[in-house]
């Protein structure tokens, strides 16, 4: 069970990863469903994935959370800041959904409050965020949210025997609507 | 317990490895199987296998290699549904596989890839089924998934799966996945006392897209959206709705810490 809410929206809150959300991580981060769209090819055990919490836990360069749904305890998925560059004030994020949550809404609320977190309390400037060109959901979420498609990596990744583009979306702080600037998320 | 499945088609999945498959493995290895690849060479205590799990399989360094235990898709019902065949003196047939408990996906297999060379993208394929489940369809749809794994995940061209000369439920399983064999190594192993030849079978990249059940035999498919098409069917083939990372998190993976179940706080 993840730990208590750390950022709450209206339909899913973020909370911190716990020892227990492991197993729930390791089905997922190996489940082609979402590894694909991940590009990450190589299998995680157990003890990997035990190992990057642990990893994760003690390194404060980066922010992982997982997506909870109000009203409930499971998670659907995560956001991942990283490659936080506090100096340039960069960083780049990431989020999954789980299959069966997907049509939410979640992906784009749960990304929403991550960059929320990102601009409001880790003081960045901008935040970048990369899509498989044919990725259609994954990019509809970033472009809904106000990201701004900066280029495209020809044949960046190699996935189900092909090269396959990489779109590049960022957003910039200036640009984010938040409460604080008077905008309306 | 076998760990999540990495990869599925309609008749198995491939899983991790995990420490407490060990001891299935080593019965495994230690009788009959249905299979080809690197040989078993002598006893193997689990003390031996633990250290090789923690030094090969638990961390591993993604230039080596990538072993999975294979599961069937629907947990099979012990009524002898699977024919046991040719199971040499051991009687293992007879035996439940270690490790089917009542509880999460049943280890019938082993399947791997080992000795990675790059910059020319050939591998090692090793698969071993357990001869209760010993028809040949599983066997060839494990190595059938691990290939496509190879070629379409992890851009390699030559798959290699050396296989008995005269073990024809081998090279059938090769065959039939459309392995073509290359050489035969004359009395290339000792086996039950006596010399055997190798024959050395291989898939290569090309031969693999050519065929009409791979990625790029599907007409109209955008790249690498094949997983439903290919019959994973209880997988959509993109991570639908990530906020994007699409790439990333690959170059993460190899480089940094903060990777997808990464950036803890």
């Amino acid at each position: 069970m993840p730990g208590p809410a750390y950022r709450r929206g209206e339909s899913v809150a973020l909370h911190p990863v716990e020892e227990e959300d492991i197993e729930f991580l390791q089905r997922h981060r190996n489940d082609p469903s979402i590894r694909n769209g991940l590009t990450t090819a190589f299998p995680q055990t157990q003890h990997e994935a035990e190992q990057a919490f642990e990893r994760h836990s003690e390194n404060d360069g980066g922010v992982g959370l997982l997506v909870v749904p109000e009203g409930s305890e499971e998670p659907v998925g995560k956001v991942v800041g990283f490659r936080i560059d506090a100096d340039q004030g960069v960083a780049e994020m990431a989020a999954w959904i789980v299959p069966e949550a997907q049509g939410n809404g979640y992906a784009s609320e749960a990304t929403r409050l991550l960059v929320d977190h990102l601009f409001e309390e880790r003081r960045l400037n901008k935040v970048v965020a990369r899509a498989l060109v044919t990725n259609g959901p994954s990019r509809a979420v970033l472009e809904g949210l106000g990201f701004t498609q900066e280029g495209v990596q020809r044949e960046e990744k190699y996935v189900g025997g092909e090269h396959v583009d990489v779109a590049r979306y960022a957003v910039l702080a200036a640009e984010w609507p938040t409460a604080e600037v008077g905008g309306e998320a | 317990m076998p760990g999540p499945a990495f990869r599925r088609n309609e008749t198995v999945g491939l899983h991790t490895l995990e420490e407490a498959d060990l001891e299935f493995l080593q019965a495994l290895r230690a009788g009959p199987s249905v299979g080809f690849g690197e040989p078993v060479v002598g006893p193997e205590n689990m003390h031996e296998l633990t250290e090789w799990y923690e030094e090969t399989v638990a961390d591993t360094d993604e230039s080596e290699g990538v072993q999975f235990v294979v599961c069937p898709r629907e947990r099979t019902a012990t009524d002898g549904g699977a024919p046991t065949m040719n199971t040499g003196d051991h009687g293992a047939a007879d035996q439940e596989p270690p490790g089917a408990d009542d509880e999460g996906p049943e280890p019938i297999g082993f399947a791997a890839l080992s000795r990675v060379e790059r910059p020319a993208g050939r591998v090692d394929a090793t698969v071993a089924v357990h001869p209760r489940r010993a028809d040949g369809a599983y066997a060839a749809a494990a190595t059938r998934e691990l290939v496509a794994y190879a070629i379409e995940e992890r851009r390699v061209n030559r798959v290699v799966a050396p296989a008995v000369a005269d073990d024809d439920r081998a090279r059938s399983v090769l065959e039939t996945v459309g392995f073509t064999a290359e050489e035969t190594w004359h009395q290339e192993r000792r086996v039950d006392g006596e010399f055997v030849d190798v024959t050395e079978y291989v898939m290569l990249a090309g031969g693999w897209f050519d065929r009409p059940d791979t990625t790029r035999g599907i007409p109209d498919s955008p790249p690498g959206a094949t997983a439903e098409a290919r019959g994973h069917t209880d997988a959509t083939p993109f991570a639908v709705e990530p906020g994007g990372d699409g790439g990333t998190r690959d170059d993460t993976a190899r480089d940094d810490a903060a990777r997808d179940d990464g950036g803890g706080r």
